[in-house]
């Protein structure tokens, strides 16, 4: 076939296999957008109560006017008097963010993922273009943005903004997630496994977070309009929109999304720009049982997770400093920090805030780790290890172990990243590391009550094994938005995380970390003790 | 040939009267599988019949409803560990670590097994004609199929417990592995072999158990069965042939025209070629019978 009528083919079955995905992907779908768009109704409810008068709003920009640093990670606000104007500052950054990583991931799945577990093969060799495996992933990623983006402009609407800007600000954030998703079909043919697919877009999501934090920290800095994050924030939902932004995101995703059709369309199935090398014929002696072989599988994904970590949080430090000065004096921030953060003392509060992210993030890395076990256990890998002279306990701690402690060590290593920084610019090397550090470490038991549940799930309801991510969600939803949405104490009490001391900030106090580390141990013999028990693989 | 009378020697696999439930579904019914120190033993059934369930109950991944199960003496649910010393098993669909390169996957696996001789390793990587040094993720199913089996075949133990060994590798492939399980008979070593396709194992196997529906049919020493050792034929002559239903052995003759189709034991293939070869041969083709073909036959029912 010439290449251009294997070009010209390229999209036949395109309509068969997105009826395919979207079978997959509908619940999924479905719980994406409600979630998201339904959090977002209920900010959009909270700024009546929080700050119901015209002085208070102002009060409230006037602050947020003098700290780059909350400036820089939720983006600028652009009209404090109008309800919609706040409820855009708040989940733009976010949103963005969150949205754009599922993009990518669903990009990934059906796209190189499917590729490397032999799916792509049976579908390309049915009457089916060579790029339409791409398109489809595509129109799939879009579809989440896009179902997001009409449940919100209906509920937002509902809740009384006007649609203009309800309309701008779901299509803001669906616009730059588009971006984000053209951009991961370009990774998919770029790496050869998932893995590394799902690596390159979480990281490219990440540095565009990183440039427009950098850009918003400072006025008038060209960087915002280096990344998708500041043409959504400077769409200006609710505040005289700017559509073109969202054309532009349109049209750089169009460009992006041609590049990665083309090059799937043209390469062989299961190559990639970075082609797989040959490697070692004996394994390293470490690689001998199964702790051996969970670091050897897990030690590359860690170690991206650590770099990750300690630059965020490097950011996060250089961008304290430059702004606590500014804050100290303003009561108005001091409350709005102390509603996110709990504490008085506002560098230490910055400081828990912030770790209080690493946290999330680590229990999305270990519960990701541990859950390699319940995948070795689908495709057989566990029944060929089993068979040999190993127990099952022995077995299930090779992940169990990378995923715990490489989830102190996520944590640990945001927390260096911010006091290592932080101490640099205020020249108090040992107390801030010192700081930072404890209250990293503080965190960790919290962490691991998140990955208990996963193990729990795992060895006693297997068929539920991902209830740790549904549990990492209510985390996010209490952690980050259970006071703007109003909801009681003992509610937000029921994540782990609500019962930290919120040391330096607060006073520290021992026995929550205490609670918390029994009840991981608790969690962790009984998932162990379920596995021991049940059928390998379940039935 | 191993004496099937030898029933002093202790079964190294017991199986009796074994039932296991998912759900709704029955997977065994009341299964016996006994096989003796020194037997290759093919282990026979169409999909879904429950092999692959039966394994897994011996090996100890399965926890039975009722009936026994018994390995070197041994429960499989509680001892697993000590019985899986001193065995080695290539499930049937062999999945493994992408990130991984083949030589690594050999080498873990058999240092689970307690350690296998490099030389070995490495005599047969040449043998399956494999590419340890290519990462997982790029081989194909036969080469995901041939990591297991040498990671299996490098360490040497007294059982060996393949399942659909077979099914994804080519024929020169899948006679070196007929080969390997005959040395392994050589050395006196114990085989399960598991397979859907009666060939596999009449070329391998002096013993067979052949269930169906999770309940065990026949079984017994394959020079025993006499119905497994049948031809299939389909004979095309010019002239009319005599009757082949009068001679002793043959069997289900069925005739279109001058076409003769029938089963023949080996002891009436002589007489059977001489009728035909008096009537003047035109095309001649024989082949062993199928599993499904001896379904419908002698167990008398479908085996879908």
């Amino acid at each position: 076939m010439t290449s251009s009528t294997r070009w010209q083919s390229a999209f036949t079955g395109t309509s068969t296999l997105i009826r395919l995905g979207l079978r997959r992907d509908r619940i999924r779908m479905g719980a994406w957008s409600i979630l998201l768009a339904g959090l977002l109704y209920g900010i959009a409810e909270s700024w009546d109560r929080l700050y119901p008068t015209a002085l208070s709003r102002q009060q409230l920009a006037a602050t947020l006017a003098l700290s780059p640093s909350l400036t820089a990670i939720l983006g600028p606000l652009f009209d404090p008097l109008s309800t919609g104007g706040l409820t855009t500052w708040r989940s733009i950054a976010g949103y963005t963010l969150i949205l754009g990583l599922v993009e990518c991931f669903v990009v990934v799945r059906h796209t190189r993922a499917d590729e490397q577990d032999g799916v792509a093969e049976l579908i390309d060799s049915g009457v089916v273009g060579a790029g339409a495996r791409a398109i489809c992933a595509l129109i799939i990623a879009n579809l989440y943005g896009l179902t997001f983006a009409l449940l919100t402009t209906v509920l937002l609407t509902a809740a009384g903004l006007p649609l203009t800007g309800s309309l701008a600000l779901a299509l803001a954030i669906a616009g730059a997630c588009a971006v984000f998703a053209s951009l991961s079909v370009v990774a998919a043919q770029v790496a050869h496994s998932s893995r590394g697919a799902n690596g390159i877009s979480g990281a490219a999501v990440a540095l565009f977070f990183a440039i427009s934090a950098v850009g918003n920290s400072t006025q008038n800095s060209p960087l915002i309009w280096l990344s998708p994050f500041g043409w959504a924030e400077q769409t200006r939902a609710f505040a005289g929109q700017r559509w073109w932004l969202i054309g532009l995101c349109v049209v750089v995703a169009a460009l992006l999304a041609a590049l990665g059709i083309s090059i799937a369309a043209n390469r062989d199935l299961g190559a990639s720009l970075i082609p797989a090398r040959l490697g070692r014929e004996v394994a390293s002696p470490h690689v001998a049982n199964p702790r051996g072989l969970a670091w050897r599988i897990d030690r590359t994904w860690l170690m991206w997770w650590l770099i990750g970590a300690l630059l965020l949080g490097a950011l996060e430090g250089s961008i304290l400093n430059t702004s606590l000065d500014a804050m100290t004096s303003n009561p108005a921030l001091l409350k709005l920090i102390e509603s996110l953060g709990g504490s008085t003392n506002l560098a230490a509060a910055f400081i828990v805030l912030m770790i209080g992210i690493f946290a999330l993030a680590a229990c999305g890395y270990g519960i990701a780790t541990i859950l390699r076990l319940r995948q070795d256990e689908l495709s057989g890998r566990a029944e060929l290890e089993l068979s040999t002279a190993i127990t099952r306990t022995s077995w299930a701690s090779g992940h169990l172990l990378t995923g715990y402690i490489g989830s102190a060590l996520v944590v640990l290593a945001g927390g260096l990243g911010i006091g290592l920084v932080y101490a640099g610019s205020i020249g108090q090397v040992s107390t801030s590391v010192g700081h930072a550090a404890g209250a990293a470490l503080i965190t960790v038991p919290a962490v691991w009550v998140v990955l208990g549940v996963t193990v729990m799930a795992l060895g006693i309801t297997p068929h539920w094994s991902f209830v740790g991510w549904i549990v990492l969600a209510w985390c996010v939803i209490a952690g980050w938005f259970g006071v703007i949405l109003g909801l009681p104490e003992w509610i937000l009490k029921t994540s782990p995380f609500g019962h930290l001391p919120g040391w330096p900030g607060a006073p520290m106090n021992w026995v929550p970390d205490l609670i918390l580390l029994v009840i991981t141990a608790l969690l962790l013999v009984s998932g162990l003790y379920g596995l021991k028990r049940r059928d390998i693989p379940a039935s | 040939m191993k004496d099937q009378g030898d029933l002093s020697a202790a079964a190294i696999i017991d199986v009796r009267g074994l039932t296991k439930t998912f759900g709704d579904t029955t997977a065994l019914n009341g299964l016996d599988l006994t096989v003796h120190p020194g037997q290759i033993h093919g282990f026979l059934g169409p999909n879904g019949a429950g092999k692959t369930t039966t394994l897994r109950v011996v090996l100890g991944l399965l926890a039975k409803d009722s009936g026994v199960a018994h390995v070197f003496g041994a429960d499989p649910w509680s001892q697993a560990v000590s019985i899986h010393r001193r065995l080695s098993y290539v499930p049937g669909e062999v999945s493994l670590w992408p990130t991984l390169r083949g030589g690594e996957s050999i080498d873990y696996l058999t240092r689970l097994r307690g350690g296998a001789d490099r030389a070995r390793i490495s005599q047969l990587q040449e043998l399956f004609d494999l590419n340890p040094r290519v990462k997982v993720s790029a081989y194909s199913k036969g080469n995901r199929q041939k990591v297991a089996l040498i990671a299996a075949l490098a360490v040497d133990v007294p059982l060996y417990i393949f399942d659909e060994p077979t099914d994804g590798l080519d024929p020169l492939m899948a006679e070196v592995f007929r080969e390997e399980v005959k040395a392994l008979r050589e050395r006196e070593r114990t085989v399960l072999l598991s397979s859907h396709v009666l060939a596999e194992v009449d070329a391998v196997c002096d013993h067979v158990t052949i269930i169906r529906d999770g309940r065990t049919i026949e079984t017994g020493a394959l020079s025993d069965l006499r119905h497994l050792q049948r031809q299939s034929l389909v004979i095309e002559t010019r002239d009319a042939v005599d009757d082949l239903g009068q001679i002793p052995g043959v069997h289900d003759v069925e005739r279109h025209d001058r076409i003769v189709r029938c089963t023949v034991e080996p002891s009436a293939l002589h007489d059977v070629l001489r009728r035909a070869a008096a009537a003047h041969v035109l095309n001649l083709e024989t082949r062993p019978p199928s599993l499904e073909e001896m379904f419908l036959r002698y167990y008398d029912r479908d085996p879908s």
